[in-house]
């Protein structure tokens, strides 16, 4: 039996596609909703809660042992939209008890009108994406977030000193930023209060070599031992017990329920992939028929 | 909503799929199907989406004359008046019309201001006297004053009792009790309410103001004679502001700072204890007959038809729609910050400081706010009510220590070519917009020495020094310096250069050569820094600096190992601070006015919601004032409805 699940119903994993982002990265290659429409944005979250319900009742035989809403900056989406959303799914999914919620999110987006609804919609663990913490690459790699927000946040909305709800997203092998950069970064990260952490590999034009990354990687997995962190999963860190169970999953090869735009859902030995076109999406996302791209088997 | 598609379903699917009997083409057959041949196109691609007679002017500027057809220059000073006086505008050559018009640029009714909900009927209905709309720290106050002069009061919150926390830390009261008793000297409050009013160039409500600094020690000791469990006062409240600050004269760089500021902390793990003692306020409004309306999330204010405010629909928990009924609405529903299109929109200095950095001007995670939602504003606004004139102060810019941080000490500090470039004394007082003119990422390197401690001791209340308000907070402080690790790791120290229970990295050298190396000076940056720490020494010795003015109360010399530094960076993306703290406008009573400052009956703001108090920016004067501005603001407003209704 897999952590969480009562082992009556079938244990999967559920991924919520949430793709927001204001404005992609040089060095990140993922496909989002790029631009800030506070609309727009609700008109999504709007869209995805319809396909969550339309087919909540075929999947009454599985158990959500994790989910983990990503796919972009998830917490672009306002805190009563996930709170709302999380809400659907709890009425209508049967959602381990203990099931770890993970919410990719920019500092940015924390607040006293978020957070309240973050907590009410359970999200047990944020994954940050500051890409950085060392003042002279920060800004590099970060344009959305305010370094200085970033304590503060800690200190007063996510009381991290107090619980392990904090983990961090950092880049590796950005041009331009020196190995003593990303060490330093690394360094403070796992001085503070973090609990897990993903070192994400940059992509596209501005990238170092591979034997550059290792030299950097090399150095981050001895700050972060140093500081009691094991590599669970390739570029995963996490104190003992602060692993990602979704993460853990889906290594494993757990069958995933995914929901949204260009969503794969990993079921019943085939693999079901969402359309990535916004518009098709909008128009029709509580129809299986319209807004699934492809459907194929699981190659064996 | 259809649940299944003739018939199949995507469970159907799936394992139609994984048995090689069904395909994405059979999708197609059934009429749906976003794509045939395998072919899309991704999400960012389609979502692109009587004067002197002489003339001296022949006399000596004869150049250019006559190069413009129809416009002469003035020579004497009679034709200038003359000129002057005929009330034409003149237009130079390159003043032609852009041919736009206001509405190209400026909009009478802002996209975020939407409009009040049609909700219909209610679920139910209650009434109440005096409506308390936010159980933050202006609520909370508002709501318990008016319930003890004798009002029924609800107080309405979003969150539910269990969900519930707040953001506040420290409180900046005057003259409390808690202060004079442990023999903080009294201050004159005239001295306060104008230093408050300079601060705010006079664009504030001079009578909010007076209010703040009469009254916020009358308010606090209220609350801590009344109703906060003297356990709790004894266990939390520390009163100090800072430890380890006496030698600070209270005036620095010209400017006035006074002492006053409370944190509520657990000693043994520093938590922030006021989210859970302002619980005893909720108590209290309960055990005095009022109501607390948890879950209670306020969508619009309703109206009679005279347009007097007569109570609020709120949703639910469930989500149904409940109203009650009230003789007057007390909107505490904090401020904007956590609204992205309102920040962008209103929070004009921090933006245009953001936008002169070349950043999107659509993008408003760049201009970054962790307050409220800003729905208290918008349904005032809904009312007729009014948005204070800009500009609008955000928390930021009379906020920062060490430069490139938002809090922390306040060193001497070493720009990008190794040399000086500010007086560090002033950087309280505001410096986003110096720093602010520098190129992005250009390194701030925040320098000490052995004697940090001394030194720290002539820094003063405010936010330009280490967050250190008790002994034992002053103890981790110097433990962490006295176990320094010298190398390019650093080591870490609790509110170096950040709040609350997060340290910040610090490098440490032997020698001042080494501790350029450090932080990233070399070559002729490096030869700049040591030659610039020697002449800064030098004016340490003479007590005065020639070249930026740093006040001669914290000019020390950088002379004994080991030596210190952290370092920032000037960038494009400011710390936009925990708050907004522009709101709407009321007069001298907190009732909210329209914008022929007439007032609408029934209605007051008071907290964030409230206008007026900062101005153009915030300052801090006293560490925290933002918090008890709030907590005033709602201990007043809460009387002055409870009058009203008298």
């Amino acid at each position: 039996m897999i952590d969480g699940n009562s082992g009556a119903k079938r244990p999967i994993l559920m991924k919520l596609a949430i793709p927001f982002c204001v404005k992609k990265c040089d060095f990140c290659t993922r496909d989002a909703i790029e631009g800030w429409d506070t609309k727009r944005m609700h008109a999504y979250m709007e869209a995805l809660q319809k396909e969550i319900l339309v087919n909540a009742e075929q999947f009454s035989d599985c158990e959500v042992t994790a989910i983990h809403l990503g796919g972009g900056i998830a917490s672009n989406a306002t805190g009563q939209d996930v709170s709302d959303t999380m809400r659907l799914i709890r009425q209508h999914y049967t959602v381990a008890e203990d099931a770890p919620i993970t919410m990719r999110a920019a500092i940015c987006n924390i607040s006293g009108a978020s957070m309240p609804f973050f907590k009410r919609a359970g999200v047990t663990r944020y994954d940050f994406e500051m890409m950085s913490l060392d003042p002279v690459s920060y800004f590099k790699l970060n344009k959305r977030d305010s370094l200085g927000d970033f304590p503060v946040i800690c200190d007063h909305f996510l009381h991290s000193y107090t619980n392990d709800t904090l983990g961090l997203v950092l880049a590796v092998g950005y041009e331009g930023v020196r190995d003593i950069d990303f060490r330093r970064s690394v360094n403070d990260a796992a001085r503070g209060r973090m609990s897990h952490l993903i070192v994400q590999r940059c992509e596209g034009d501005s990238v170092v070599s591979e034997t550059e990354i290792d030299t950097q990687l090399a150095s981050a997995r001895e700050v972060l031992t140093s500081y009691g962190f094991a590599e669970y999963a390739p570029l995963r860190f996490a104190k003992p017990g602060y692993e990602d169970r979704y993460t853990l999953g889906r290594a494993s090869g757990m069958e995933t329920l995914a929901f949204g735009l260009g969503a794969k859902t990993r079921m019943d030995g085939a693999i079901s992939t969402n359309t990535s076109d916004l518009a098709t999406y909008l128009a029709a996302s509580d129809d299986f028929s319209q807004i699934t791209f492809s459907v194929e088997p699981v190659a064996v | 909503m259809s649940k299944e598609t003739k018939g199949l379903s995507r469970r159907d699917f799936l394992k139609g799929a994984a048995a090689g009997s069904m395909s994405v083409a059979a999708l197609g057959a059934l009429g749906g199907c976003a794509s045939s041949n395998g072919t899309e196109s991704s999400a960012a691609e389609t979502t692109v989406v009587a004067g002197g007679t002489y003339d001296v002017m022949s006399q000596f500027a004869t150049t250019g004359r006559n190069q413009t057809e129809g416009v002469v220059a003035p020579t004497t000073p009679e034709e200038f008046i003359t000129m002057k006086g005929d009330g034409k505008l003149q237009f130079a050559p390159g003043g032609a019309p852009l041919g736009i018009t206001p509405a190209d640029f400026m909009l009478n009714v802002p996209a975020w201001l939407g409009t009040a909900p049609d909700l219909g009927e209610p679920a139910g209905t209650e009434e109440c006297d005096i409506l308390v709309i936010g159980a933050g720290n202006a609520g909370s106050t508002a709501a318990l004053r008016a319930q003890e002069m004798g009002k029924t009061v609800f107080l309405a919150e979003s969150q539910t009792y269990d969900e519930y926390d707040e953001y506040a830390c420290d409180m900046a009261c005057y003259n409390s009790k808690l202060f004079l008793d442990k023999g903080t000297p009294e201050i004159d409050p005239l001295d306060i309410m104008n230093e408050y009013v300079r601060k705010a160039l006079g664009h504030c409500n001079w009578k909010i103001v007076r209010d703040y600094a009469f009254r916020s020690g009358e308010m606090l000791d209220w609350m801590v004679e009344k109703y906060i469990p003297a356990d709790y006062t004894v266990n939390y409240a520390k009163t100090s502001n800072y430890k380890g600050n006496d030698n600070f004269s209270g005036e620095c760089a010209g400017q006035k700072s006074f002492r006053g500021m409370t944190q509520w902390r657990d000693a043994d793990t520093n938590i922030n204890m006021w989210p859970f003692v302002i619980r005893s306020l909720h108590s209290a409004i309960e055990e005095l007959g009022g109501q607390m309306k948890w879950g209670y999330q306020a969508v619009k204010l309703v109206q009679d038809a005279d347009g007097a405010v007569t109570g609020a629909i709120f949703k639910d928990i469930d989500g149904a729609y409940q109203q009650i009924n009230a003789k007057a609405v007390i909107v505490a529903a904090g401020g904007y910050g956590g609204n992205a299109d309102m920040r962008l929109d209103l929070s004009d200095s921090m933006r245009s400081l953001t936008w002169a950095y070349g950043n999107d001007r659509t993008d408003p995670t760049t201009l970054g706010g962790m307050g409220r939602d800003g729905s208290g504003i918008r349904m005032i606004m809904w009312t007729g009510g009014t948005m204070e004139g800009g500009p609008r102060a955000g928390m930021s810019i009379g906020i920062n220590g060490a430069p490139g941080f938002a809090f922390g000490g306040a060193w001497p500090c070493f720009g990008p070519q190794g040399k000086r470039i500010m007086n560090e004394s002033m950087c309280k007082f505001g410096s986003n917009g110096y720093l602010d003119t520098f190129p992005a990422g250009q390194l701030l390197v925040n320098v000490t020495d052995a004697n940090w401690e001394s030194y720290l001791s002539y820094q003063g209340y405010g936010h330009e020094t280490m967050d250190r308000s008790a002994d034992y907070m002053v103890e981790v402080v110097r433990a962490n310096m006295a176990a320094y690790k010298t190398g390019a790791d650093g080591f870490p120290v609790r509110s170096f250069a950040r709040f609350g229970n997060e340290s910040s990295t610090v490098y440490a050298a032997e020698t001042l050569d080494e501790l350029a190396d450090l932080v990233g000076y070399t070559g002729e940056t490096k030869t700049n820094f040591l030659a610039e720490v020697a002449r800064y020494n030098e004016l340490c010795a003479a007590g005065r600096d020639e070249d930026w003015g740093c006040d001669p109360q914290n000019l020390f010399p950088i002379t004994t190992a080991p030596f210190f530094a952290n370092f920032g960076t000037t960038g494009g993306i400011p710390f936009n601070g925990l708050v907004m703290l522009s709101g709407v406008n009321t007069d001298d009573y907190y009732r909210c006015t329209k914008g022929d400052k007439s007032v609408i009956p029934g209605l007051y703001a008071a907290g964030n919601t409230c206008g007026n108090r900062y101005g153009i920016q915030y300052a801090t004067p006293t560490a925290g004032n933002s918090c008890a501005y709030a907590l005033t603001t709602g201990y007043v407003a809460g009387e002055c409805a409870a009058n009203d209704l008298m």
